[in-house]
């Protein structure tokens, strides 16, 4: 593969193993959508604008700490698929159902799903691969201490949310119809 | 029902003839080209020494001689066609099977004359037998549309269902003959759309093919003799010996219910066969013209309803949206408009002028009713029959009024329970304001004539007396002239449903309100941004679509409806169509030595309520034949001979509060479905007051009673019915239906909990609002419809204070 293919897909990686990653997002998205089967109406244009003003910008700060020497290196599309498609539309899936639970619940589910496709992209793209996260050494902080930055996901959508919601009608933190069934 | 049958056959008959004769030809001639090599010395290379030669010519001769012997007599010799076909099939299946697994170059193989390889030469012979067996097959589908006149069965279908029919109406006077009868269903089936009339046609092309299983004919080849064993054996005797699994039994019990149900529904809706159970339409009886000069009908009053395709704009704007036109949407209608508000209700139904209403059941079932009535919960053995026309389930229904009972409003407004915040003393006062508007009164003329041996039984029994309630009814009916056609829409202007009454008032209402009304238009979406709705996408039934613009919109559709729009909106989260309920009804009937008439007045006249309460309350209960049919208990020739006493017949309906298990839910074969199944308590409760029913009845002076229950069974004497309980296995023993379904967006003060609240606007929107029996916290155990009404006239001021600012 030539330095360009390395770059885009990462030493070794063809379309196969993104195919891999897209079956674990797939089945992480069964897994969230089961606990909150549809976006509700009322957050759709919220959802969107979630997407749209977060993700590119992970993507790019991505990149950015790579350069700072905080993060390794995340081949082109493996950062465009984690960004635009686990972050921007699962683990905010995530954050639509789970919004007005308390932060903490919301913390630990992020972190823990986060952590999951972090291992996941290491093991079939060898990706997310630094021995330390800032002053801590060893792999597993690495990926752990990001993963635990994943989980605070939640409180940036919410502050994104109140500061747009200011601006563009319809988008707000609308308190979410989910939770526990009152009736089984 | 008349109908002509065309005695010579039809043009489509003759091609079908014509290209069997053109087969027969060919396929002699292809006989006789296999064999020439060995006629012809200069060809023998080759082809002689293919080893399949012989067969081919068996093959073709045996096609040929079939083919001209199908094509003397089309009609008689019907399935030598059905032969000729499925050769053709099983040819194309063999050369598959050879293309793709057979040895297509063995070295030994002689070479052809032929200029192709053997994959080529097999290749040609498929598409040569692929053509032929389409083309046959659509002319033989053809040909019997044609001859049986079919509108909505294919020929399978209905051959099926003739042979059913033939079995299952069982009598030695029948006066309809079987195809008489499945053409009659053809007919009722194709006056109406609905997405759950496929299943239909799935189970009867499913019950033709189910003695393949038992390596027997398809039903309609089976002979006629041995199909009435087939049907008893491997229909009713699997299902009621349980001789299957529980899932398979379900689809088998499926099929058995259609295919008995559409049999009895294209026998007794034909008026040829009413002499036969002693039933006399209202416009025939003797007494009819007396009652009617005695209570004139009053004048229609005049309302205004387009559809949409009167409109010609894809959107439109209103100021408030009412979804839905029955007991809870039009009451709020009325209400708003007489506050000033503009309003447009939609209704997903069609308009019926009453003065349109007819007598024939089958007709109007197909008009006014949700899905023809053909809707089922998902197992296929709970009828859910819901009103489907502007006026709702008001113009369908019996009138019934009950207040909503105070502990039932307590348990609702408990606040360790649902909590649902409602003020019981302004409900009162929107209960009498609804019993002034619609005139609600105590019944007293031309009742159900099963009444005085109902009291009669009662007396004997000591229900009669208080704290115990029993009587004759309330309801929103006046001067009724005893029709019987409740159900089926008052023509005659003594219901005052919402059709006839309240959407007619409100139109009429001076002011600057004033109230439209769009028909055949279903709300299929709400659409919006943020907690606002802005429109809501409606679709006609035959598929224009139109988007109504509003400011504020009101879901009233009911408890099936309202939770399905919810969902497919995505709007209220989880607890949408969760938590539903039903008052389940089982009938039980009996048999008195006298002709009675039961038919011949009020539909519901009385009930017995029981205090302490039990649970369930019951009703005197009778239809006319159609629907006492499908209710009749008994297959077969037990069947027909209860419907032979249908005049000597009364029946009491069981009404039982279910709780608030059910669920309507998107999804499944049919896009959505409704899922209950009542537990063993509710089945206790239904069971006692099915034994208290037949008790009733049998103090009052009936010979028998028969509870409606799968395997057959009646009781001559209180001991013997006393062990009808112990009788039943489970829920699948015994017949169940309901038109009062409830909850799914339940109103609560708590949002964990609701989906409503206490001002009945949607959580999480600020300009839409609900309001019908679906916000029901659980089941109230009586007919609903008073309790949706007043509820409405309940919420009219709170979604009037939401609408100018106040809210929630």
């Amino acid at each position: 593969m030539n330095p360009v293919g390395t770059a885009v897909f990462g030493a070794g990686n063809g379309p196969t193993d993104y195919l891999w990653v897209l079956v674990l997002y797939g089945c992480m998205f069964l897994l969230i959508r089961h606990g909150y089967r549809r976006l509700e109406l009322n957050f759709r244009k919220s959802f969107w604008t979630l997407y749209f003003a977060i993700t590119p910008c992970v993507f790019i700060a991505n990149y950015l700490l790579y350069l700072a020497g905080v993060m390794s290196f995340l081949p082109w599309l493996n950062n465009a698929f984690h960004c635009f498609l686990w972050i921007g539309l699962c683990l905010t899936y995530l954050y639509a159902g789970i919004r007005n639970r308390g932060f903490f619940e919301q913390f630990a589910l992020c972190a823990i799903l986060s952590f999951i496709v972090k291992l996941g992209e290491h093991w079939i793209l060898g990706t997310w691969e630094l021995n330390h996260f800032f002053f801590i050494p060893g792999w597993l902080a690495y990926v752990v201490g990001w993963s635990l930055m994943d989980g605070l996901l939640p409180l940036l959508n919410k502050i994104t949310l109140r500061i747009l919601g200011n601006v563009v009608e319809g988008v707000g933190t609308v308190e979410s119809m989910g939770g526990a069934r009152w009736v089984r | 029902m008349s109908h002509t049958v065309p005695s010579d056959i039809t043009p489509q008959e003759q091609t079908l003839r014509l290209v069997l004769r053109i087969l027969s030809v060919l396929f002699g001639v292809a006989a006789i080209a296999y064999l020439l090599p060995s006629l012809i010395p200069g060809l023998r290379q080759g082809w002689m020494q293919l080893p399949f030669v012989t067969n081919s010519v068996v093959k073709v001769s045996v096609l040929g001689m079939v083919s001209f012997v199908a094509a003397g007599d089309v009609r008689r010799f019907r399935p030598l066609t059905v032969v000729v076909i499925l050769g053709h099939l099983v040819s194309e299946l063999a050369m598959i099977l050879v293309l793709l697994f057979g040895d297509l170059n063995p070295p030994d193989w002689p070479p052809s004359f032929l200029p192709f390889s053997m994959t080529m030469t097999l290749a040609l012979a498929m598409t040569l037998d692929g053509l032929i067996l389409i083309m046959l097959t659509f002319l033989f589908v053809r040909a019997d549309r044609a001859r049986y006149g079919l509108k909505y069965l294919n020929p399978i279908e209905f051959r099926a269902l003739k042979a059913a029919a033939e079995a299952i109406i069982l009598g030695e006077t029948e006066v309809i003959t079987p195809e008489e009868v499945a053409r009659n269903v053809d007919r009722y089936l194709a006056s109406f759309k609905a997405r759950r009339k496929f299943i239909t046609k799935f189970a009867l092309s499913a019950s033709e093919f189910y003695p393949l299983l038992f390596f027997r004919l398809p039903l309609s080849y089976i002979p006629r003799n041995e199909r009435f064993g087939f049907l008893k054996d491997h229909f009713y005797q699997v299902v009621a010996l349980r001789l299957f699994p529980k899932g398979l039994r379900m689809w088998i019990q499926g099929m058995i219910r259609i295919l008995s149900q559409l049999s009895y529904l294209g026998y007794y809706a034909d008026q040829r066969s009413f002499p036969s159970v002693g039933y006399v339409r209202f416009s025939q009886r003797s007494d009819t013209p007396e009652r009617l000069k005695q209570f004139p009908t009053p004048t229609p009053r005049p309302l205004q309803v387009k559809t949409v395709s009167d409109i010609r704009e894809e959107e439109i704007q209103a100021d408030t949206v009412i979804i839905g036109s029955g007991a809870g949407g039009s009451i709020l209608a009325h209400g708003l408009v007489e506050a000033g508000c503009d309003v447009l209700l939609l209704e997903r139904g069609d308009y019926v002028d009453p003065s349109a209403f007819q007598e024939d059941e089958v007709t109007m079932l197909s008009t006014l009713y949700a899905d023809g009535a053909l809707q089922l919960s998902r197992d296929f053995r709970f009828q859910v029959l819901q009103g489907s026309c502007v006026g709702g389930g008001t113009v369908v229904n019996n009138a019934v009024c009950f207040d909503l009972p105070d502990r039932v409003l307590e348990r609702w407004n408990d606040p360790q329970g649902t909590n649902a915040g409602l003020e019981a003393t302004a409900i009162r006062a929107a209960a009498a304001q609804v019993r002034t508007l619609l005139r609600i009164e105590r019944q007293k003329l031309n009742l159900n004539s099963s009444g005085p041996f109902f009291l009669a039984g009662l007396e004997r029994l000591g229900y009669h007396q208080s704290p115990n309630q029993s009587g004759p009814v309330e309801a929103n009916i006046h001067d009724c002239v005893g029709c019987g056609y409740c159900n089926i829409g008052c023509r005659y202007g003594r219901k005052l449903s919402m059709l006839d009454e309240v959407l007619p008032l409100t139109q009429a209402l001076p002011g600057p309100g004033r109230l439209q009304i769009l028909s055949d238009c279903e709300a299929m979406h709400l659409e919006g941004t943020g907690q606002r709705i802005r429109s809501v996408l409606c679709r006609s039934e035959s598929g224009q679509r139109l988007r109504v613009r509003a400011n504020h919109f009101i879901v009233a559709a009911g408890a099936i409806n309202s939770s399905l729009l919810l969902l497919r909106s995505s709007i209220g989260g989880d607890r949408v169509g969760q938590g539903v309920s039903f008052n389940a009804g089982s009938p039980i009937s009996a048999v008195f030595a006298q002709k009675i008439d039961a038919y011949a007045g009020l539909q519901i006249s009385h009930y017995l309520e029981r205090d302490p309460s039990r649970g369930y309350i019951l009703e005197t209960w009778f239809n006319p034949p159609v629907a006492q049919a499908l209710a009749m208990p008994g297959w077969f020739e037990d069947h027909f001979r209860n419907m032979e006493r249908y005049d000597r017949m009364a029946s009491i309906g069981v009404l039982v509060g279910t709780k608030s298990t059910g669920q309507v839910k998107l999804g499944g074969l049919l896009g959505s479905e409704i899922v209950y199944a009542p537990d063993r308590e509710e089945l206790g409760r239904i069971l006692e007051g099915v034994v208290l029913g037949g008790t009733i009845f049998l103090e009052g002076g009936a010979e028998e009673v028969l509870p409606h229950t799968f395997t057959y069974r009646t009781y001559r004497s209180r001991q013997e019915l006393d062990s009808f309980p112990d009788e039943i296995q489970d829920a699948e023993e015994v017949a169940l239906g309901t038109g009062h379904p409830q909850g799914g967006n339940a109103i609560s003060a708590n949002r964990a909990k609701g989906v409503v609240n206490p001002d009945f606007g949607v959580y999480g929107y600020k300009n839409l609002h609900l309001c019908d029996a679906s916000v029901f916290p659980s089941s109230i155990g009586v007919n609903p419809q008073l309790s949706i009404m007043t509820l409405a006239q309940y919420a009219v001021p709170r979604i009037r204070a939401a609408m100018n600012g106040g809210g929630h």
